[in-house]
């Protein structure tokens, strides 16, 4: 294992003793870059002489599945008789005394000290990252829990977007009514209050339903209006109409990125694995270029929005 | 002599039928429109931005969004600043020799005084002289011949294009600095602490960076070039790496091919990630594959399989995981925009003006170049220059009134390059508006230029040079850095979290929980 200074992140670290507390045991490190001191938690579930090649198994499965490997045949490496009885021990772990390989379990069901390591916390991250794809397309073949899901997707986008403006030097200036949003201080707040609304009336737009996606609520009709004239709402829904695959896409991806927060996954690899295997290459191009599509669909005016911080991946 | 590793196995980034690298139109160089947005234009890429996205095109995403320096930090067990010591060591030795000012018998006392003036530590100073001493040993030779023959030897030259060119048609920007250009031997010289005494092989892709410094010093407009090296034959100049231990000459004809093949790559791999968001996870999975001499195909995995080389593999791509913040990926997804603004508004600024400038000293179009002259006048004032001595040189403005401007807002610090932008030598200045010599009202300022050892007999050569004033971009990249580590820091006991504010705050803020204020 590799130990960087979270100070320095220098590579240049060395042992520096063992400390025992109430929580438990733990290794300690001096860089000797910075002279930082700091301790990891020992991994004290597994006998010490497995503990490289647990963390092996852990590393080949989190290659195999990053190769493409079915979640059946990822993670099996081949051990030898000795390892095989010790291995046998570990609950976590899984044997094929035929073929004599074994792996790691492919469950959330690692020991709290393993499951620290950065290989424990990788492992973990793809057995999430699994789940959610069997979640993304099981939502997927039912067309209601797809409609809902875009939807929410799409809420989360508008809450999230960054709403910046320009005005056209040459050709005039944005309307009172428009400026009095864009350049009120509680701006941000103002936006993300309508996200729902929103979301709601550009998917009944889109998809004529009348009913179901409407939410009723509290909302000032006037408020609501005054920020559809800043979102300039007409031609951003007369595209989407001609574009409803986008906009499903893009809805889809933000939902998707919800439940990997949700899941509280933080390896890039895995985020990426999802990703891909989601949606096309392709699909994410045509993506890409939305936000500059309506631009040129809205034509250049006297002022605009910038489209690329509203409708974009969340990467 | 070719370098230990080379990129493969990887997915080569699809070149499109009419691959362009977008430059600011018109309106965004003379600022007739407002910045807004993503910028329409691509980044003016450095050499070691080329360099990072051929080993890993994952290093360009922790560069641009992350705040990173790159893969590349110098050797993992080297302390810091060993390196920039090590080349200013080597440019004031051959400097002084050159000058005709110390014998090459001096060295070793040249050495204890460069330490001294330095204030350099006994552990520093022991690390510098083991570099220096395989080097003194094997250069006593060359040395006496820059003495004999006075070279003319220029160190730390600044070069930039706008017009370089690799295998296609399609010119794309680029800057970086060059260690050594000797003039009098003919020869580009990237130096290196990296290697050892047994590497058959150059370090990993320093052949690569002193050629890519190369084709822009070629491709450079003439005009742009200082007068003094006008004329000189910079494409038949030979390439040298040179490590304390030995010199590598680089075949320029072996590597051209897959040099060019590999600037490709990477500089369609800057120009998608800076574009597309989507590219990062192209990004990922074209990860670090490299090709070693005797050990075949590896790519960057994690745990030990890692590029060795690469300081990012555990500082951002594999780093250590914390149990708290609980709600750190909720933390993350609002500071995902967060580092793409920042981003943004590094090529608004930082980029832009690369482009101003450059294309003002290499535009063909004159009328172009004369508006971008007015409108930078304020950050780019023409001096002429005459060494005081000591590291002072009197410089004269030919607008005297900006100089009035500056000492009112009191912005004292710039980039002092001696020559031009396209090719000169960069060093850092203070104005001192108090000084004696200085006379506003005539446009007369004395500068304190740091380094400036070296520089001094440079007057017969330069007298023309650049005052530029940059705002600090760079404090967006340190706001990307920090905010980065925010995201990635944490703790795992719960003892600790429980009672750590910071954390406590992230999971109220970006959780269920409710933050309430204590009573009395």
């Amino acid at each position: 294992m590799t130990y960087v200074c979270p100070r320095c992140e220098s590579r240049d670290v060395r042992k520096y003793g063992k400390l025992t507390t109430g929580k438990g045991k733990y290794q300690r490190f001096r860089c000797e870059s910075c002279g930082h001191v700091w301790q990891e938690p020992m991994i004290s579930s597994v006998p010490e002489d497995c503990i490289e090649l647990v963390l092996t198994l852990l590393k080949v499965f989190i290659a195999d599945v990053e190769t493409g490997k079915a979640l059946n045949d990822a993670g099996w490496l081949p051990v030898n008789d000795n390892m095989l009885r010790k291995l046998k021990s570990l609950d976590f772990c899984e044997i094929d005394n035929k073929n004599k390989v074994a792996r790691i379990k492919p469950t959330l069901n690692l020991p709290a000290d393993l499951s620290l390591t950065t290989e424990g916390a990788i492992f973990f991250d793809y057995i999430k990252a699994l789940r959610i794809i069997d979640l993304v397309q099981k939502i997927r073949k039912d067309q209601n829990k797809y409609k809902k899901a875009i939807a929410e997707g799409l809420i989360r986008m508008f809450k999230n977007a960054r709403y910046t403006f320009w005005e056209n030097r040459d050709a005039g200036e944005i309307p009172a009514e428009v400026r009095d949003v864009i350049l009120t201080p509680n701006r941000m707040e103002i936006m993300r209050s309508t996200a729902k609304i929103l979301a709601a009336e550009l998917l009944s737009s889109v998809w004529g339903e009348e009913e179901s996606l409407i939410v009723s609520g509290d909302l000032n009709t006037r408020l609501i209006e005054k920020v559809k004239k800043v979102l300039m709402w007409d031609d951003l829904v007369r595209f989407f109409c001609n574009n409803s695959d986008l906009i499903e896409d893009l809805g889809f991806l933000w939902y998707i990125d919800k439940i990997i927060v949700d899941y509280n996954i933080e390896y890039l690899g895995a985020i990426v694995f999802i990703y891909e295997q989601v949606f096309s290459r392709q699909e994410y191009e045509k993506l890409e270029v939305l936000g500059e599509e309506l631009e040129n669909f809205i034509g250049v005016k006297e002022w605009g929005v910038c489209w690329d911080e509203i409708f974009c991946i969340p990467l | 002599m070719r370098s230990s590793v080379y990129p493969s196995n990887r997915v080569e980034r699809t070149l499109p039928c009419r691959w362009s690298w977008r430059r600011p139109q018109r309106k965004y160089l003379l600022e007739q429109e407002y910045r807004r947005g993503p910028p329409r234009f691509d980044p003016f890429p450095s050499v070691y931005d080329v360099i990072d996205a051929t080993l890993c095109p994952v290093a360009i995403v922790h560069k641009f969004f992350h705040g990173f320096r790159g893969a590349f930090r110098g050797p993992i067990l080297e302390r810091a600043g060993i390196g920039e010591l090590y080349h200013e060591l080597i440019a004031y030795i051959k400097t002084e020799i050159s000058l005709g000012r110390r014998s090459p018998g001096d060295a070793m006392n040249m050495f204890y005084e460069f330490c001294e003036r330095r204030r350099l530590d006994e552990e520093t100073e022991s690390s510098l002289r083991s570099y220096f001493s395989y080097w003194l040993v094997r250069k006593r030779d060359e040395l006496e011949d820059i003495w004999n023959r006075r070279h003319t030897i220029l160190f730390e030259v600044h070069v930039a294009s706008i017009n370089v060119t690799f295998g296609t048609g399609t010119r794309v920007p680029l800057h970086g600095v060059i260690d050594e250009i000797d003039i009098t031997n003919k020869r580009v010289v990237e130096r290196t602490i990296r290697g050892s005494e047994i590497d058959r092989n150059t370090p990993i892709l320093k052949d690569y960076q002193v050629w890519l410094l190369w084709k822009i010093l070629t491709s450079i407009d003439r005009s742009a070039i200082p007068e003094i090296w006008r004329n000189e034959d910079f494409q038949n100049y030979e390439l040298i790496v040179e490590t304390p231990y030995r010199d590598y000459r680089i075949d320029k004809s072996q590597i051209q091919s897959q040099f060019e093949r590999l600037a490709r790559d990477a500089l369609i791999w800057i120009q998608d990630i800076s574009r597309n968001r989507a590219a990062v996870m192209d990004a990922w999975r074209n990860r670090g594959h490299l090709d070693l001499p005797n050990v075949g195909a590896r790519s960057c995995i994690g745990g030990d399989n890692v590029i060795e080389e690469c300081s990012l593999a555990y500082s951002a791509c594999y780093r250590g995981q914390r149990r708290y913040p609980e709600r750190r990926q909720s933390f993350r997804a609002a500071l995902r925009p967060l580092y793409r603004a920042l981003f943004y508004e590094q090529l608004w600024n930082h980029d832009l003006f690369l482009y101003q400038i450059i294309i003002m000293e290499q535009s063909s179009d004159q009328n172009l170049k004369e508006e971008l002259r007015s409108l930078l006048s304020g950050k780019v004032l023409h001096v002429e220059m005459e060494p005081l001595g000591n590291g002072r040189f009197l410089l004269r403005v030919n607008r005297p009134e900006v100089l009035m401007e500056l000492q009112q807002e009191e912005y004292l610090q710039f980039d002092i390059i001696f020559g031009s932008f396209s090719m000169g030598i960069k060093r850092k200045a203070v104005l001192d508006f108090e000084a004696n010599e200085s006379n506003l009202e005539d446009g007369v300022v004395v500068a304190i230029i740091e380094n400036a050892e070296n520089l001094e007999g440079f007057n017969a050569y330069i007298v023309r040079g650049l005052l530029v004033r940059e705002d600090p971009w760079y404090l967006k990249r340190i706001i990307q850095r920090n905010l980065f580590r925010l995201e990635k820091w944490g703790v795992d006991r719960d003892d600790i979290a429980q009672r750590h504010t910071t954390i406590q705050l992230i999971d109220t803020i970006f959780g269920p929980r409710t933050l309430r204020a204590r009573r009395g």
